[in-house]
């Protein structure tokens, strides 16, 4: 009965490491990047690049903070891509690419989309 | 060296799981242990070749397996029709000159596995044993006279009690009633629930192991 419950200890405590990583952190970091990036889309729509350029620092600033935690938990290849998809879409806005950096918006909003759906305990990902 | 890095916590991490598991996982191999055994390494080892994988995958799939073997392993130590269940019975395939066809149908065996396996524990001759029983972890155990000589077994002890429960098949099988063997247990003064093996003999004699 004992190494049940240190065993069921064990799995107790990697259950709530997962759920405080998954509703503290996936969930509210993509929503406010699926909530964001069309707003920073339509900036670049409009071709208002200073403020676009001053969204663009600040959510990659966030982005770079995110990621030092983000890293213990999710796969690296999915980080890497929204590292290169952001850098991107930094020199698109600098540049006033502007139908690059649109494409590239609707990448990264995917990018972050994916995340959240691999990561929500959903029957989907289940089977 | 990452890779030597997460090796080591791995193998750390294995090591822990299976002394959390106890030694039955390195002893008697059920076959579902062994089925155990090998999805933890399979899950150790996923973390380690894949260096894009994050390590808390592996570490949290482990520690699923491992609560999910120690809750069963204590399901089947508490109960009877569990440890049927998850571990099997032991089947008795040849009994005083008889085969039990039906049991080597069910446990997919022939005539040549059952003279191998009898070769290998050094018997060359049927008539040399009483009994042959295939047990629950796929070992085959033997049951003979030490010498030619020697007294016949004539049936193998048959379990009446088992870990404080009373196994009516088997009082069944010996055409014993409840009641008789309250009697006996009255006798040496012991309520059912204290002992742990009770059987009754070839000289059809009860004996009881206290817990």
């Amino acid at each position: 009965m004992r190494m049940v419950v240190i065993s069921l200890i064990i799995l107790m405590i990697m259950i709530s490491i997962w759920a405080w990583f998954y509703y503290g952190s996936v969930g509210p970091v993509t929503s406010f990047y699926r909530d964001n990036l069309p707003v920073l889309s339509d900036l670049v729509k409009d071709e208002n690049w200073d403020r676009a350029m001053k969204d663009i620092k600040e959510y990659t600033d966030k982005w770079y903070e995110v990621k030092k935690l983000w890293m213990y938990f999710i796969n690296q290849k999915d980080l890497d891509n929204i590292d290169s998809s952001l850098e991107q879409l930094n020199i698109y806005i600098e540049n006033k690419e502007k139908i690059l950096a649109q494409a590239e918006l609707e990448h990264l909003i995917v990018l972050f989309r994916i995340i959240d759906e691999n990561e929500c305990l959903s029957l989907e990902n289940i089977f | 060296m990452i890779v030597v890095i997460r090796a080591m916590i791995l193998y750390a991490v294995l090591l822990l799981a299976m002394r959390i598991m106890g030694k039955g996982e390195l002893g008697e191999l059920q076959p579902f242990d062994l089925a155990v055994s090998l999805a933890l390494a399979e899950l150790a080892v996923m973390p380690m070749e894949d260096l894009d994988a994050p390590l808390i995958h592996g570490l949290i799939a482990t520690a699923v397996i491992m609560f999910l073997q120690c809750l069963i392993s204590y399901i089947s130590l508490k109960s009877n029709s569990a440890r049927k269940i998850i571990c099997g019975t032991p089947s008795i395939i040849y009994d005083h000159g008889k085969f039990n066809v039906k049991d080597m149908n069910k446990l997919r065996i022939n005539i040549n596995d059952v003279l191998g396996q009898m070769r290998l524990k050094g018997y060359y001759n049927l008539k040399d044993i009483d009994y042959l029983i295939m047990e629950t972890n796929g070992e085959v155990s033997i049951i003979a006279p030490e010498s030619q000589n020697a007294k016949r077994v004539k049936r193998i002890p048959i379990a009446t009690i088992l870990d404080g429960k009373i196994m009516y098949d088997n009082l069944e099988r010996l055409n014993i009633t409840r009641e008789d063997l309250d009697k006996k247990l009255k006798k040496e003064n012991l309520r059912y629930k204290d002992v742990l093996y009770g059987f009754v003999d070839e000289d059809d004699k009860f004996v009881f192991y206290k817990r």
